[in-house]
């Protein structure tokens, strides 16, 4: 079969690890596998001819997200699914779908006037991020009424959610079909500087992390959990992570893929309203 | 004489296992690898290759044997008869190696002084604390010291493969003096090259943090963000240098009001700085010297912990600040604390990430001058990779 990793720039200029091991995996059991960066290739679209390939959406950035929705549009397979992508990409109409699916959130807005964040922030720090955010940029915790009205007027849509302290344990839970992978972090003052680690995955937490899947229709994806006094609240979710500090996670994302590729498997982002389970945002309860 | 070294690393080897060998001591490592430990022993000698303006200089360390840190056993009968103890593992690590050095101590009969050469000011006292749960609660530890040792030589890169049989070799510049905590010792030290015992060491430790270490940080940083490889060439950037020079004088600034200008120094420490970071033979690469950025943004390391010392002297801590938010860009997909650094900006943004990781937020000029860069050069980050022009701001 043939696989075509959309991959991203990167500084320095190597692919990935997840992306490189499990290329080599997938060469050693005979499929073809390429990697293409968008920004670096000159692609015509307006007559763009597939090949059969796989297409793996790796990057992030707006070039090749549009890319994958040309191809998508095209009838070319796309891991994860191209509408899957973009709706946990886009940080507002994520939050919705992780809402259907029953995964607790923090209480979250949005507007485009300031200013009606200030009653907001006297009652809990709130955390501005950008709808389509990219290595943090333009995210900013807001304390105080002070530090809201310094907030710059928006240039692209902006979601806003309670900033959640965490009081217990950051939990990063990265998955591959059906296996999922656990790094945790303590939380203080003094443990920022060391790395996560790897550590078993309860039953809970796998079931959590199966059902932020099937919200968005997402195969290779992680999510980032924080703990509160209230519960434990998804913060964010992404596709197709790095999976980082987390061995033999290549294995499983090769298996995926091969399985997915060969029709085993499939994916699809709910249709609207289809969810049954009950909203559990954080801090809903009393 | 002997001497127990545990950590055969860069540090261990290249200069602690050099200035005891010369010292007439013997040496033996234990040593983390079981590789290295059967290298070490087979081979039983290594070269210390110190490099400088001065020219090249080559030292055998000879008659050198060593223990894996694995058996338990054979460290604990080590340091038992030793005359010294040192360890070399990186302050993260102490707790990791405290309970070989309780089980050394336990089988002892005289007291014994363990060095640690951490370059840390608490790294003595906390490795005391690390080895006393290994021990009973009415066990006599106080007859044994533990003090910080704070070095001068960076050792750069280790060359030679341990499966063959010639001999290791350890580069690092030609900086030898060790000073001692004098607070952490019980009884005398022997003798050893190079070293000095320093009632003021917590003074001392802040001047090598304030000074060589935040200009070196410096040096790594900005040298990151605009895209060279090694430190020795991005000193030798103009703009680079100019701002690691003001990063020098407000730590000396600093130091100067808290400690006096008798240990900041004057003109010609900080152009020995910039010499030792220029020096080119030891090929220190940015990503070394950059690692760890997590550790290096915490609130008493180097860069926050000079802003800090140097606000509190009414210094403004503008280069400082550059340095700080340089240090927030650092990425490394082979380093797992630069991974943390980043995936904590991706979750809740930089500023955030910077107040929870060093304490610095606008209440403090020192958060705020930090913040300004951020800003800065996030600004011309999200439309190009490299920066070509530090004070203009221009990104490639």
């Amino acid at each position: 079969m043939k696989l075509c990793f959309m991959t991203a720039r990167r500084d320095p200029p190597v692919p990935s690890q997840i992306v490189l091991d499990a290329s080599e995996i997938l060469s050693r059991r005979g499929h073809q596998v390429r990697s293409e960066i968008a920004e670096e290739t000159l692609t015509q679209i307006d007559s763009l001819k597939t090949d059969g390939s796989l297409y793996l959406l790796k990057s992030y950035t707006e070039l090749s997200l549009s890319l994958a929705g040309v191809l998508h549009a095209q009838g070319a397979r796309v891991l994860n699914p191209y509408p899957s992508c973009v709706a946990c990409r886009n940080k507002i109409i994520s939050l919705q779908y992780l809402r259907a699916g029953g995964i607790p959130v923090p209480r979250s807005w949005i507007t485009a006037d300031m200013s009606l964040l200030i009653p907001l922030v006297k009652k809990m720090p709130l955390i501005v991020k950008p709808w389509m955010g990219w290595r943090g940029i333009g995210i900013k915790v807001v304390r105080t009424p002070e530090e809201v009205k310094a907030l710059p007027v928006p240039e692209a849509p902006l979601i806003v959610q309670e900033f959640l302290e965490g009081t217990g344990e950051d939990l990063r839970l990265y998955v591959a079909g059906e296996k999922v992978f656990a790094t945790r972090k303590p939380f203080s003052a003094s443990s920022f500087s060391i790395p996560g680690r790897s550590c078993t995955v309860t039953p809970a937490e796998r079931e959590l992390a199966l059902r932020c899947g099937r919200a968005f229709g997402l195969g290779l994806y992680g999510l980032d959990l924080i703990e509160t006094p209230t519960g434990a609240s998804v913060v964010d979710v992404n596709y197709f992570p790095g999976y980082k500090g987390t061995p033999n996670a290549a294995e499983a994302v090769a298996d995926y893929i091969e399985n997915y590729a060969a029709g085993k498997v499939s994916l699809e982002l709910p249709a609207p309203g289809s969810a049954s389970l009950p909203s559990l945002a954080a801090g809903d309860a009393g | 004489m002997k001497t127990v070294i545990i950590g055969a690393g860069k540090i261990g080897c290249g200069l602690a296992g050099q200035l005891l060998h010369d010292s007439g001591h013997e040496v033996v490592f234990v040593a983390r690898s079981q590789d290295f430990t059967e290298h070490l022993n087979r081979v039983g000698r290594y070269f210390v290759r110190l490099v400088g303006q001065g020219g090249i200089r080559e030292m055998l360390v000879d008659g050198v044997r060593a223990v894996a840190a694995c058996e338990t056993e054979f460290v604990a009968e080590e340091i038992a008869d030793a005359d010294l103890v040192i360890t070399s593992v990186g302050f993260d690590n102490l707790q990791l190696i405290a309970r070989l050095i309780a089980e050394g101590i336990k089988r002892r009969t005289a007291p014994v002084n363990v060095l640690a050469f951490e370059n840390s000011g608490s790294a003595g006292p906390s490795l005391r604390s690390f080895v006393a749960k290994y021990l009973p609660v009415d066990f006599p530890l106080d007859r044994h010291g533990f003090a910080g040792v704070l070095i001068s030589r960076a050792v750069t890169q280790r060359l030679g493969d341990i499966a063959a049989n010639a001999p290791l070799v350890f580069v690092g510049d030609p900086y030898s003096r060790i000073i001692v905590d004098s607070a952490g010792l019980r009884g005398p030290l022997p003798h050893v090259e190079g070293m000095i015992v320093a009632d003021n060491y917590d003074a001392w430790v802040q001047k090598k943090f304030c000074m060589f270490s935040a200009a070196h940080a410096t040096t790594a940083y900005l040298g990151h963000l605009k895209g060279y490889k090694y430190v020795h060439t991005a000193i030798r950037d103009p703009q680079i240098r100019a701002a690691v020079l003001t990063v020098i004088k407000e730590g000396q600034q600093g130091l100067a009001a808290r400690y006096g200008a008798e240990l900041a120094g004057d003109e010609s420490d900080c152009r020995e700085i910039l010499e030792r970071i220029g020096n080119a033979y030891l090929c220190d690469p940015i990503s070394r010297v950059g690692r760890e950025p997590c550790r290096k943004l915490k609130s008493e390391d180097r860069l926050v912990g000079t802003a800090r010392l140097a606000e509190a002297a009414g210094v403004e801590p503008r280069g400082l600040g550059l340095a700080i938010a340089a240090a927030m860009f650092y990425t490394n997909q082979k380093d797992p604390s630069a991974f943390e650094l980043q995936h904590q900006v991706l979750i809740m943004g930089g500023e955030e990430t910077l107040r929870q990781f060093s304490g610095l937020d606008n209440t403090s000029k020192s958060g705020r001058l930090a913040n300004e860069s951020l800003y800065r050069l996030t600004d011309g980050w999200r439309r190009g990779g490299v920066i070509t022009n530090l004070d203009k701001m221009v990104w490639a």
